[in-house]
Parts: C-alpha cells; sequence; structure tokens
C-alpha cells in the first residue's frame, strides 16, 4: 500500500475535516430565503390545521346541523365559523378534509412523478443507443393512452376509490418529467467530468447517481414544483366529472365546483376553498423556489 | 530504455452513414486517425501537436478506450493490449494511466466537494481505506499539486482556472499513475498560470517517475515541455524528433511551417504561409494528405502516400522529399 500511517497522525484532521455536504449547505441557503420559509411555515400551519382538525372540531364532515339554515352564512354564534353547504354540514371542516386529500395526493403522486420519472429519463439518457430509443418508445406508447379513458376504464373495473386516482395521476405525471430529465441527461453526459469518472472505471450506476442526477436536479424541483399544483387541480377536475373523490368525502376541487354553481347568493362557499387552494399552490411554488435556488450553489 | 506505451497502426474511423430511407444507407468513414504507430518511454514526455481537428483528441480517447468509434490496431499499456479487454480488466490498466482535460472547471463536476473529487478514483480502487486514510492521501496529493487544504470543503467554481486545473492534477495523480495524459491541459489557462501548471506537472514527472503525454497546439507549450514531439496532420503522423531538433532543423514541410508560424522564430518574410484550407477528412485522395498545401509538393505526393521513415534512432518522417 502506498500509505504513509505516521502522515495520518501527523495532519490535524479533526480541524479540516469541516464536514460540510451539498445538502447541509443547502439548507443554510434555503433558510435565508425568506419567502420560501415564510411560505413553508404557512404551508405547516395549513397543515397542521387539517390534520388536527378531526381531535378537536365539535362536528363529523358528514353532521348535518338541522339548527341553521340550508346553507347558513358564517356565523362565530352558530358555531360555524366557514358557514355551512347546502346540505347543512359545516364547511370548515369539510374544507379541511379536502385540504387533506388535496396535498396527500399532490405529494404521492408528485413523488411517484420524480422517482420513477428521474429514474427512467437518466437511465434512458446515459445509456443512449437501443436502450434509450425502447425506453422512449414506450413512454410515446403511454402517452398515446387516453388519460380519461384510462381513468374510466379504471374506475369500471375496481370500482371507485381514492387510491385510483393516486395511481392514475401517478402513472401519467412522470411521463414528461422522464422527457425532461433524459434531454438534460444528455447535455450533461458530454461534459467532462463525466469522463473524468470513466477514466477511472467509476461504475455507470454511481457516474449516474453522483454525476448525473445531482446535477439535474434544480431543473427537476422547478418542474416538480409545477406538477404538484397540476396534480393538485387534475385531481380537482376528475372529481368533478364524479369519477374522483366521492360524497360524503371531499377535496378542495369538489368544494371549489360545488361554490362556484352558487358564487351569487352563497359566495363563502366558493371563496373559502378558493382561498386554501390559491394558498397551498402559492407556498408549493415559493417552496419550490427555495430549494433551486438552494440547490444552485453558485448563486450564493 | 523500455515502452510504457506503444500504440501500432492505430487507427479511429467513426460512421457517418448517411440514411438515404428507411431501408437503405450509404455508408461512410471518417478516418479521425489513420494507422499511426509511436512509443512512450519511461519518464519520458511525449509531445503531440496538431492544429484543432486534426484527431488529437479521438487518439487520446482512443488511448483511454473511451472513444466511440471503431479502432482497429493495438494499444500496448505496461506490455498489455488493452483492445478487447473486459471492464473489470480495463479497470486495472486505467490504473495506470489518467488523463487531465483541456477546460478545468468543465472536469470538475459542479456538485461535489473538492476533497470528494479528489477522493472518488482512490475509493472506486481501493474501497477497503478508511475515510482517514482517504483524506490523509487527499490532503498529501493536494500539498504535492500546491493546493490549500482549505481549498478541500470548497466547490470547484470558487476557484480560478489553474487552482481547478490544479485540482485535475490532484485527481489524475491520487492513483500514482505511471502515464499521465494531458489533453490540452493549458490551452484554457493565461500565460502566468500556464507556465506554473507546466512546472508543476515537470516536478510531477520527476517526483512520481511517470511518463506524460502532453498534447497541445501550441508549440512553444510543447517545447518547453517535451522530450520528443509527434507532428500530426489530419490524424496522420507527419513527423517525430526530439525536441531540440524539431525547432532547429524541421524536416517535414508541414512542420517547417508550423515553426515558422512561432512569433519570433521567423522574420515576416521568412515565415511560410500556407495555402488552402485543411482538407476535409470525408473525401481524402490517395497521396499525402499534406499534398493539397505543400509548398514542395510533387506528382508523387499527389498518387502515392508518404510511410513513415526512420531517420534515426528517434525521429523519423513522413515525406518523401524531406530535407
Amino acid at each position: 500500500m502506498m500509505f504513509n500511517k505516521e502522515k495520518i497522525n501527523d495532519l490535524s484532521l479533526d480541524k479540516l475535516q469541516i464536514s460540510s455536504s451539498i445538502y447541509r449547505d443547502a439548507l443554510i441557503r434555503f433558510k435565508r430565503h425568506k419567502m420560501a420559509m415564510t411560505s413553508l411555515l404557512i404551508l405547516g400551519l395549513v397543515i397542521l390545521l387539517a390534520m388536527i382538525e378531526p381531535w378537536f372540531s365539535p362536528y363529523a364532515y358528514d353532521y348535518v346541523d338541522w339548527n341553521v339554515a340550508f346553507p347558513s352564512a358564517p356565523s362565530i354564534s352558530q358555531g360555524h365559523i366557514f358557514g355551512t353547504d347546502s346540505n347543512g354540514r359545516d364547511l370548515f371542516v369539510r374544507l379541511m378534509m379536502g385540504v387533506r386529500i388535496s396535498i396527500i395526493i399532490g405529494l404521492l403522486a408528485s413523488m411517484v412523478s420524480l422517482t420513477i420519472g428521474v429514474l427512467w429519463g437518466s437511465i434512458s439518457g446515459y445509456l443512449g443507443g437501443k436502450t434509450d430509443l425502447i425506453m422512449m418508445r414506450i413512454i410515446d406508447i403511454l402517452y398515446a393512452v387516453p388519460f380519461m379513458f384510462l381513468i374510466i376504464i379504471l374506475v369500471v373495473v375496481f370500482g371507485k376509490n381514492i387510491y385510483l386516482i393516486f395511481i392514475s395521476i401517478g402513472a401519467i405525471s412522470w411521463l414528461t418529467m422522464a422527457r425532461i430529465v433524459r434531454g438534460q441527461t444528455i447535455s450533461i453526459k458530454n461534459k467532462e467530468y463525466i469522463e473524468a469518472a470513466k477514466s477511472y472505471s467509476l461504475p455507470t450506476h454511481l457516474i449516474i447517481s453522483r454525476h448525473v442526477i445531482p446535477n439535474l436536479l434544480s431543473t427537476v424541483i422547478i418542474y416538480l414544483t409545477l406538477t404538484i399544483p397540476q396534480v393538485i387541480l387534475v385531481e380537482s377536475f376528475i372529481s368533478f366529472l364524479g369519477l374522483g373523490v366521492q360524497e360524503p368525502n371531499t377535496s378542495l376541487g369538489v368544494l371549489i365546483a360545488e361554490g362556484s354553481r352558487v358564487i351569487e347568493d352563497y359566495p363563502w362557499m366558493f371563496f373559502a376553498p378558493f382561498v386554501f387552494l390559491a394558498t397551498i399552490l402559492f407556498c408549493f411554488n415559493f417552496i419550490g423556489d427555495g430549494i433551486r435556488d438552494a440547490l444552485d450553489q453558485t448563486n450564493k | 530504455m523500455s515502452n510504457v506505451l506503444s500504440v501500432e497502426n492505430l487507427s479511429v474511423n467513426f460512421d457517418i452513414s448517411i440514411k438515404k430511407n428507411f431501408f437503405f444507407s450509404s455508408p461512410a468513414a471518417l478516418k479521425a486517425v489513420d494507422k499511426v504507430s509511436f512509443n512512450l518511454g519511461e519518464e519520458e514526455i511525449l509531445g503531440i501537436v496538431g492544429e484543432s481537428g486534426c484527431g488529437k483528441s479521438t487518439l487520446v480517447k482512443a488511448i483511454m478506450m473511451l472513444s466511440d468509434g471503431h479502432i482497429s490496431g493495438d494499444i500496448i499499456i505496461n506490455g498489455k493490449n488493452v483492445k478487447g479487454l473486459k471492464p473489470s480488466e480495463l479497470k486495472e490498466v486505467r490504473k495506470n494511466i489518467q488523463i487531465i482535460f483541456q477546460d478545468p472547471l468543465a472536469s470538475l463536476n459542479p456538485k461535489m466537494l473538492i476533497k470528494d473529487i479528489i477522493a472518488e478514483p482512490l475509493k472506486v480502487y481501493y474501497p477497503e481505506l478508511s475515510k482517514a486514510e482517504v483524506m490523509a492521501k487527499v490532503f498529501d496529493i493536494m500539498e504535492k499539486v500546491g493546493l490549500n487544504k482549505n481549498a478541500a470543503n470548497r466547490y470547484a467554481h470558487e476557484f480560478s482556472g489553474g487552482q481547478c486545473q490544479r485540482i485535475g492534477i490532484a485527481r489524475a495523480m491520487i492513483l500514482n499513475p505511471k502515464i499521465l495524459i494531458c489533453d490540452e491541459s493549458t490551452s484554457a489557462l493565461d500565460v502566468s498560470i500556464k507556465a506554473q501548471i507546466l512546472n508543476l506537472l515537470k516536478d510531477l514527472k520527476e517526483q512520481f517517475k511517470m511518463s506524460v503525454l502532453f498534447i497541445s497546439h501550441d508549440l512553444s507549450v510543447i517545447k518547453y515541455i517535451s522530450d520528443r514531439i509527434l507532428v500530426f496532420y489530419l490524424g496522420n503522423l507527419m513527423e517525430i524528433a526530439a525536441s531540440e531538433d524539431i525547432y532547429k532543423h524541421p524536416k517535414h514541410p508541414y512542420t517547417k511551417s508550423l515553426i515558422s508560424s512561432i512569433p519570433g522564430v521567423a522574420s515576416k518574410s521568412e515565415r511560410i504561409i500556407l495555402q488552402g484550407d485543411i482538407p476535409s477528412p470525408l473525401d481524402l485522395h490517395a497521396g499525402c494528405p499534406f499534398a493539397g498545401r505543400c509548398f514542395k509538393v510533387q506528382d508523387r505526393c499527389r498518387i502515392e502516400k508518404p510511410v513513415l521513415e526512420k531517420l534515426s534512432e528517434n525521429s523519423a518522417v513522413a515525406c518523401f522529399y524531406h530535407d
């Protein structure tokens, strides 16, 4: 071995090894991003509220309050701070349920999109040749399947189920991600640091995970922040058609759809879910902005 | 002097078939490197000089077995023919042959810390090393290439071109290779930094007792660092000679014109200015590749291709009418 053991002791390693990693540095930069931190705080509060709401709320989400008008305007004295909907159910309780469902769908579907999309795209782009051709044609075929048709078939075969929405949204949202990642990978793979890694025979999976993926993360995160709101909106659309979330369950999309029909007479039924959805989407966008800036260490 | 690297009749061709329709394509090959042979001796610095696009980098990629092209001929590194080796065997060979690239910043991963960049080859070849041992080795090599220890926990973009090139050198040298290939390693640096890097390479060569294959289009750099020089033109070897001789007595007309183009070597009236452009490597005629631009051209040059003629122990020239 070519090492001199004494030399190891000579160097005062503890002083030099200021442990610092990309992600720790990124965290420090993220904390400096005011808009992102504020958004994270607001989003955290909204999520926390949605989580703990069932524990302290006097009403269940499907409880009909016969003591008030159908629907009744927001009123603290009646105990319905956001009023009730046209069936006399407490709007705040339903809103919190909608937030839970929308956020879970948004996060889960984006995680599916992120994982499959990044792996598929980077492997396809890096290996190139026949592998690339086959992997990209599979994506083309999946693109060609009409999305609504897929959901209708799934609903017919498996019945109406919230998990079907997760699966089907996840199954389509990674396609675009994979294409974006593939394009980025192709531009990265001709860089000299990849050549250098090959010159010391770094195994291909390590080249992809250490050299390719970290360098396309900023693009991926920009796209991911666009995916989360998009997925939440897609879910609203599917629910609006009656294929997604079913009564008495609800989601923000369903609440907005119901509210929009009676916006002139009972505006609170529209504006309450609208404000929550808009806040959530804003927060995700700003957090995405913050993460992107944090991961780009040239932007100090 | 035994050879650490021998290249024999090496040709690199790229398939550039043009698809006419779905079924037919007109086959065509681009000869990037054409039947090149040379040796690299122990502790020798061999310079390869040639203009842009003459196949220098293709040659390097072929030697490193990183080329996409079709390679024929033999590449023998430390007595082992690297052609047709399995990846695991190739890995062992590559341990002894490392490369430094042209663009110092582009050759370092922007998302990795300097210490991780330098340590990576070591971790590939010696996975059994403890963290402390790896770091000791990293600091050791950083000191040898003239990098401050504080650099370890920083990113590549925080450094200047010269420092980035030192990091690249450290990454290549950490495996203690027998052969170091420098692919235009100084052409992206400004003059004072260039001199520092060249001196560093010379020092390291003495210290590590390695051989260096130094590729450049810059004649003054090549002259300063090399023991022997190969002159390349359109994928062909034109002349091999010791560094001193080639400047004093260039034999090939192409070498002559190159030397006379160095500022300060020839007076303006003596300068040989070549006519025409480099021919496309796609449609090379039968004769000497330089025939179209040569000032000594005869009829024979256009019909017959001159082979490399050995003149002495370490010089050779590919020209019928050399001096």
